[in-house]
């Protein structure tokens, strides 16, 4: 009966378009009000309790910083090194797109973004070089959710905030799979460059890698801090945000002087902005998943999973799908912060590992976001390509095959998400 | 009616102003953090208590403002599909609901103040009593409803749109935005009061 008020409630509220972050919160607090002998007072702490978590502190910073790093001239000496490298093969600038939506993740936490970065220079870049637009617009759309698998990442942030897992290992974890869906998708535009008719390339030669290197060395600098950094013990993933977002200013405005001083408050208004938006539903599933647990809804889904008997890999098969719906009906955050609370303890008590349970939300979301009828990335490689979005959900279509052929591995494959963690910090 | 108009824009602004220096005045004590650590060898307890307070006031003022900017992300396919009549029944109906939230949680949040003002309680190591700090939370509140209230009569009297921020409208890119307001063609104040259309980021 809770359960079914909590949810339909939430449901209907979120039909009517009230805003995510005031469904989750006011089902809550209805639920409470019916069902349970909670006071307001104690959802008020719970609310508050989303700013005084350390590790989502991490939010805000790396908010802040992929402003400035999209905003200054970082993206586009990273897109440049990273044609310059694959420039001499068939499809090159295609491949060059996808690695530098690889490195352009390394310093930024978030999908949306890189393919704005990323796409608003490629896409051009490749249909001037003789590329359809619509296969140019489907690469860097699909390439751009290694936004959120390769560290840093805000949903690995927020996962790891709600379930209490460790941000460093999440970050640990994602860089296999990262790495492991560059390489995919790059094999993938070169087996299939002849048959899609890619352009061939002039040769780009070692003088010019190393020039474009030597120009991007401030932004490639980034991904050594901020990653060694976190690696190394030297700072929390918190603090590394906060020296990457000083860190990215000082890049923008003093080394590379793409933004001037009298520009940076309007770059703080946007990232306070995001920041307040991300973080009032971060703070009203505090107050939903605090109901959960007080009315002790996942123990009651847990007791149905476990007489249903269900062994680990059929679990997972249903996490997955899922996910997967309600990753195509809402943004990456608020699915994650919806769903986690009830799945983690069913996972944690089937003897999935924490993380890898992290890592497999994570591409779940990536697909959610290439994927209609609300896929960030795609309306962001509408506008940053100029075609319209039923031809930009054609044009990144094939890919979802490749997704999903990821998802499946990664699902049932623990240790692509788990080998470097474990090797790392020996859990 | 001018005297209200002004005010509201006076508000705006603070609000503006308050969300992104606390947002800088995070990064820095997050910074100086591990400043003092590596280069001075030592560190400064209150300022990671200092930051936690001002996230609190920067999400609980922003919140706000983002129903002003429509920031706010709604799911709102099923509602798209309706009649303008119907659409603007479901859309008060959806701000009336809002209100609510946001008296509820006033109302929980005024009680929690006014008990840590009764117990008198401190905070850890900043120097001020935790009723001040956490009136983030009544405040933010309150600022919201007003903010809501103001939609409804938007919405009533067909100026504005219903809540909540469309995610199709990111065809104004996100961080493309972000790239304009802070281009060398635009003065950031001029920048900074614009605040309409973005897209949320992930």
């Amino acid at each position: 009966m809770t359960v079914t008020f909590l949810i339909g409630s939430l449901l209907l509220f979120l039909a009517m378009r009230v805003p995510v972050a005031m469904s989750l919160g006011l089902a809550s607090v209805l639920t409470l009000a019916f069902f349970g002998d909670q006071s307001l007072l104690s959802l008020a702490q719970r609310f508050n309790h989303a700013t005084e978590v350390y590790p989502l502190l991490a939010v805000p910073f790396f908010i802040l910083a992929g402003t400035f790093l999209t905003s200054g001239g970082v993206a586009r000496r990273l897109i440049a090194f990273a044609t310059a490298i694959t420039g001499w093969i068939r499809g090159g600038l295609a491949m060059g797109s996808v690695l530098a939506c690889m490195l352009f993740a390394a310093v930024s936490g978030s999908s949306p973004a890189t393919v704005v970065a990323v796409g608003s220079i490629t896409i051009a870049g490749m249909v001037s070089a003789g590329y359809r637009r619509e296969y140019a617009t489907g690469v860097v759309t699909n390439a751009g959710t290694l936004g959120i698998l390769i560290p840093p990442s805000i949903v690995m942030v927020v996962y790891g905030a709600i379930t209490e897992t460790s941000v460093g290992a999440l970050f640990i974890a994602g860089v296999i799979p990262g790495l492991l869906l560059t390489l995919a998708m790059m094999t993938t535009i070169y087996f299939r460059s002849g048959r899609q008719h890619l352009p061939e390339r002039g040769t780009t030669s070692w003088r010019d890698v190393l020039r474009t290197g030597r120009e991007a060395f401030w932004g490639l600098l980034l991904i050594v801090l901020v990653l060694g950094g976190i690696y190394g013990g030297v700072f929390t993933p918190t603090e590394a945000a906060a020296v990457s977002a000083v860190y990215a200013l000082i890049v923008a405005v003093f080394v590379y002087r793409d933004i001037g001083l009298r520009q940076i408050p309007a770059v703080l208004v946007q990232g306070a902005r995001t920041t307040t938006m991300l973080m009032f539903i971060v703070a009203n599933a505090y107050v939903f998943a605090f109901v959960l647990t007080t009315e002790q809804i996942p123990q009651g889904i847990s007791q149905a999973v476990l007489a249903a008997d269900l062994p680990p890999w059929a679990f997972l098969i249903l996490v997955n799908l899922i996910l997967l719906v309600a990753g195509n009906l809402m943004d990456p955050t608020s699915v994650v912060l919806i769903l986690a609370p009830i799945i983690f303890p069913l996972a944690v008590g089937l003897g999935i590992d924490p993380v890898h349970l992290g890592i497999i939300m994570v591409v779940n979301m990536e697909i959610g976001m290439v994927t209609p009828p609300v896929g960030l990335n795609l309306f962001v490689a509408s506008g940053v390509s100029n075609l319209s979005l039923t031809q930009v959900i054609r044009a990144s279509l094939p890919w979802l095959v490749l997704l999903l052929a990821f998802l499946v591995l990664v699902t049932y494959v623990p240790a692509i998400s788990l080998f470097l963690p474990e090797l790392m910090l020996g859990r | 009616m001018t005297i209200a108009r002004s005010l509201n824009r006076a508000l705006d602004r603070l609000e503006e102003f308050f969300t992104a220096t606390a947002l800088a005045i995070m990064t820095v004590l997050t910074f100086s953090q591990v400043v003092l650590r590596y280069v001075f060898d030592t560190g400064l307890v209150w300022l990671l208590e200092a930051t936690i307070y001002l996230f609190s006031w920067l999400v609980l003022i922003g919140i706000s403002a983002g129903i002003r900017t429509d920031s706010h992300i709604a799911v709102e396919l099923l509602t798209e599909r309706l009649s303008p009549r119907a659409q603007k029944l479901v859309a008060l109906t959806a701000v009336g609901l809002s209100l609510l939230y946001a008296v509820l949680m006033f109302s929980g949040s005024f009680t929690l103040v006014q008990r840590l003002f009764d117990f008198g309680s401190l905070a850890h190591d900043i120097p001020l009593p935790r009723w001040v700090l956490l009136s983030s939370l009544p405040i933010g509140f309150a600022l919201l409803g007003l903010r809501l209230g103001q939609a409804a009569l938007g919405i009533w009297k067909g100026t504005r749109g219903a809540l909540g921020h469309r995610a199709e409208q990111a065809e104004v890119r996100p961080e493309e935005h972000a790239d304009r307001t802070a281009g060398p063609t635009r003065r950031s104040d001029e920048a900074s009061s614009r605040s309409d259309e973005e897209g949320p980021q992930e």
